[in-house]
């Protein structure tokens, strides 16, 4: 059942320009970073890490965040506008399935935006003419980012579907990015999930390392806690269909 | 003023003083923070430290807590389609222009309730010397004129697409190139109009890679860049007025 509904909430979003904001946006960070990369050769010796400490200098922290935020948004604003509460509620499947689609959907959306962001750097990588190999570590970042951006989608999800309009929650994902900037900057990043994105993403980490077990249990810990918060409040406010 | 006064009785349930205080919450904290972690020697040159942050924290927060006034504004219009009875009553162009009004007067006071804020965390912080009050009441001046560029530009696309999406994008895309277009040269900066928020800060920093040693010092903004703010607000008012008004309802 959860693959019908995965399948329904692909079909709400074709056409729907929203994939346009994740293929463009990423290339800014990616050629803004390569442009740095470029202007500090005599800082910045390690070549492929390097090139990636610029790459997701800012992007992970403060814009991918508020992108995750507004593919959520726009997830629930087709159910907000055009009377749609009251087919979506009265669908013969349980709100839990109806959620996880969406969720699972929005963890697609993380995961793809990441390979592209992983493209785009290798990308600039060959266009600067990096002759070291390729860092065996890549994919590993690209997932682990990946894994952080749903512990994100899930909060977003949630501020989405609390909040009935489409801007603030977006607001609310800029937010999040620079608190979690804060709370990593004083050692807690492992327990607010929009610190997730970047520790997972190994953002302003020279050293490139990262805990997986407990970043795995927290990110697993906030999806769960928001996903369970949100069926909670599907099952127990009643809709109010525009 | 009719339509001014209806704009604000329209955004009275829309938590714009909560939205507005939560930019200020995590302008104050940011800041703050940031305060904590200088040394003595460091807080010698407070207010231009003070100042400084504040630019580099405003071209990352404002661009997108603009879009989302702008948005908050403009979407309830979309919401109730309201605009084909509002234009029974009033010009297209009085009424974005009441909505530019309702925007200014949103701005300006936030921007000198924030001027407020941090004056009084300088004179707590015992920063050396008076308060700058004159380069306090510049810098709000400027970078209201700044993020009013910046609300033009988000109106329109509020008032063009229903779907608040785009507005959204492009204001994230603003906060994004906000900030690194503090790394840029100035020659590029003037090409992007969220970098207008670091390029007519009124204090620069001078870093010595050698030593080590970081400088602020006041300067005043270029005429050519004031020139070049006022031009690009008149292409987003023009542009994003003769978008509204030609729109069909």
């Amino acid at each position: 059942m959860l693959l019908r509904c995965l399948k329904a909430e692909v079909l709400k979003c074709r056409r729907a320009p929203v994939w346009l904001a994740f293929l463009v946006l990423p290339v800014f960070p990616a050629v803004l970073g390569t442009g740095n990369y470029l202007g500090n050769l005599g800082l910045l010796r390690d070549e492929w890490y390097s090139l990636w400490s610029q790459h997701t200098l800012f992007s992970s922290m403060f814009f991918l965040p508020a992108l995750l935020g507004v593919f959520c948004a726009w997830q629930w604003r087709l159910e907000h506008t055009d009377h749609n509460w009251n087919s979506f509620m009265t669908a013969p499947v349980s709100v839990g399935t109806l959620y996880g689609a969406k969720l699972v959907l929005a963890a697609g959306m993380s995961l793809l935006a990441q390979g592209w962001i992983g493209v785009l750097f290798l990308l600039s990588g060959k266009l600067v003419g990096l002759t070291a190999p390729i860092p065996p570590e890549l994919p590993e970042w690209l997932l682990c980012g990946a894994v952080g951006g749903v512990a994100v989608c899930g909060a977003q999800l949630l501020l989405s579907l609390v909040i009935r309009a489409f801007a603030p929650p977006v607001a609310l994902g800029l937010l999040g990015g620079i608190a979690g900037l804060v709370v990593t900057a004083q050692g807690w990043g492992y327990a607010f999930p929009y610190s997730l994105l970047c520790i997972g993403m190994r953002a302003n980490n020279p050293a490139m390392e990262l805990d997986l077990a407990p970043f795995l249990l927290s990110a697993a810990a906030w999806t769960a806690a928001c996903a369970l918060l949100s069926v909670a409040i599907l099952q127990r406010r009643d809709v109010a269909a525009e | 003023m009719k339509l001014l006064r209806l704009e604000f009785f329209k955004c009275r349930r829309r938590k714009i003083a909560l939205l507005c205080l939560a930019v200020l919450a995590v302008e104050a904290v940011w800041i703050v923070t940031s305060l904590t972690r200088q040394d003595a020697e460091d807080l010698r040159q407070g207010w231009m430290l003070l100042l400084y942050n504040l630019a580099m924290v405003d071209a990352i927060v404002m661009p997108l807590s603009v879009a989302v006034i702008a948005s908050r504004n403009c979407e309830l219009e979309h919401k109730g389609t309201t605009l084909k009875l509002l234009e029974t009553m009033a010009s297209p162009g009085a009424l974005y222009a009441a909505k530019l009004a309702w925007g200014a007067v949103v701005l300006a006071a936030l921007l000198l309730l924030r001027g407020a804020v941090f004056a009084g965390v300088g004179v707590l912080w015992q920063f050396p010397g008076e308060v700058p009050w004159v380069r306090f009441g510049l810098f709000t001046l400027i970078f209201w004129v700044v993020s009013m560029m910046v609300y033009a530009l988000q109106q329109g696309l509020s008032l063009r697409f229903a779907n608040q999406a785009a507005a959204l994008v492009c204001g994230i895309t603003g906060s994004f190139l906000g900030i690194l277009s503090m790394l840029f040269p100035p020659a590029l900066t003037r090409c992007v109009p969220w970098g207008y928020y670091g390029l007519l800060c009124l204090v620069r920093m001078d870093w010595n890679p050698e030593t080590r040693f970081t400088w602020f010092f006041w300067r005043w903004p270029e005429p050519a860049d004031l020139a070049l703010l006022c031009l690009w607000a008149a292409v987003f008012l023009t542009v994003g007025r003769a978008l509204f008004v030609k729109k069909e309802v």
